[in-house]
């Protein structure tokens, strides 16, 4: 029983994160420690073999020419990844309240992020979304600052699109379509960098990851399907209220309330 | 609103695709089989259950029930598929000559190489 419901909690935040461009371990953190009582530990080892589902999952059908700029990606990865090993490496080490603080605080900033999104959106009459005459800028700071977003998606267990994104799109001075199709191919980099130092700490459950894994990559296809379908901004709407929601309780959790 | 892709891009895009779909569907073969091997085995599946086999216990095929050791498989295949992906891209930025991305894609891969020894 509690195997299916793993499995719709995948779903859900597969499908979440195909629409979005999210790795979708934003929601499934909250949702494996406040629903499930899972460790945190537990709960970040399985989320990273999540999010790199759902990096697979998107790329296995998503629409030609989505627009990722594989080399930006692989260039970023160098500091990202680098980053996500020393975050893996200091996982364990650091009070779970803290973290579950410092969760709490990277949703808000993600349900910030989308507010932005939404703006970004609707000004889209000026902007085109795809176009290859740009030339990406400021490499040092935007090394940098995925150096930083690669620590944090190890010990929190998320993919950092909502931080590779504004990175690119901010710093960088790529287009947003790209930006976002760029971060969707390397969230799953950025996981897989740091789902191996969780392995071999025995952080990794296949009774937990196995129903969870699955359910993600049916979501995140089944998410790609319904990009075509639906309104993107009602989906966006709910999620930032749900995020606001669960931040408010990863909060609470922190501070030992 | 047209999307362009850069040519050596929509190469590396349209590699990547058919390998994520191949490793994605064996790696959830393996770890469905293996579920469905540790249920019929008649193993506990109480939660959070035990954890997954260590990688160099799964190279020598040994140190647990099949079931286990399926989905401990699939889930390294599944992490090895960013690997993978980067090492992909390398490979055909090497075809193209563009030193700076072969670089990068090789400094992926290592890392990559390096986090499952960390």
């Amino acid at each position: 029983m509690i195997s299916l419901l793993l499995f719709l909690t995948g779903v859900f935040a597969g499908i979440l994160g195909g629409l979005l461009g999210l790795g979708g371990g934003i929601f499934l953190v909250p949702a494996l420690t406040i629903l499930f009582h899972f460790p945190f530990e537990i709960a970040v080892g399985t989320s990273l073999v999540a999010v790199i589902a759902v990096s697979a999952g998107v790329a296995a059908v998503a629409m030609k020419g989505r627009g990722a700029d594989v080399s930006l990606a692989l260039r970023l990865e160098v500091a990202t990844a680098c980053g996500a090993i020393v975050g893996g490496l200091m996982a364990g080490r650091i009070n779970s309240h803290f973290l579950s603080i410092l969760f709490a605080l990277v949703v808000f900033f993600t349900a910030f992020y989308l507010v932005y999104r939404a703006r970004q959106a609707a000004a889209q009459g000026q902007e085109r979304m795809f176009h290859q005459d740009y030339r990406p800028r400021l490499w040092p700071l935007a090394l940098c600052a995925s150096f930083g977003a690669g620590v944090i998606s190890a010990l929190l267990g998320v993919g950092g699109g909502f931080i590779k994104v504004p990175i690119m799109y901010a710093i960088m001075g790529v287009p947003m379509g790209i930006a976002a199709a760029t971060s969707n191919f390397m969230v799953g980099i950025t996981a897989a960098a740091s789902v191996f130092v969780y392995y071999g700490r025995g952080y990794v459950h296949p009774l937990i990851v196995v129903p969870t894994a699955l359910g993600v990559l049916v979501g995140a296809m089944t998410g790609v399907y319904l990009l075509t379908r639906l309104r993107v901004a009602w989906v966006r709407t709910a999620l930032i209220g749900l995020l606001l929601l669960t931040g408010i309780q990863m909060l609470l959790r922190g501070l030992g309330l | 609103m047209s999307e362009i892709v850069k040519p050596s891009t929509a190469d590396v895009e349209s590699t990547m695709q058919k390998v994520s779909l191949v490793i994605a569907v064996v790696a959830s073969t393996l770890m469905i089989a293996g579920l469905i091997g540790l249920a019929a085995a008649g193993n506990s599946l109480s939660l959070p259950g035990p954890s997954v086999i260590r990688l160099n216990v799964l190279v020598g095929l040994g140190g647990g029930p099949w079931g286990l050791i399926a989905m401990s498989a699939g889930i390294v295949l599944l992490g090895l598929l960013p690997a993978v992906r980067a090492f992909l891209a390398m490979t055909l930025y090497l075809r193209q000559h563009d030193l700076l991305d072969t670089v990068a894609s090789l400094i992926v891969v290592l890392e990559l190489l390096f986090s499952m020894h960390a």
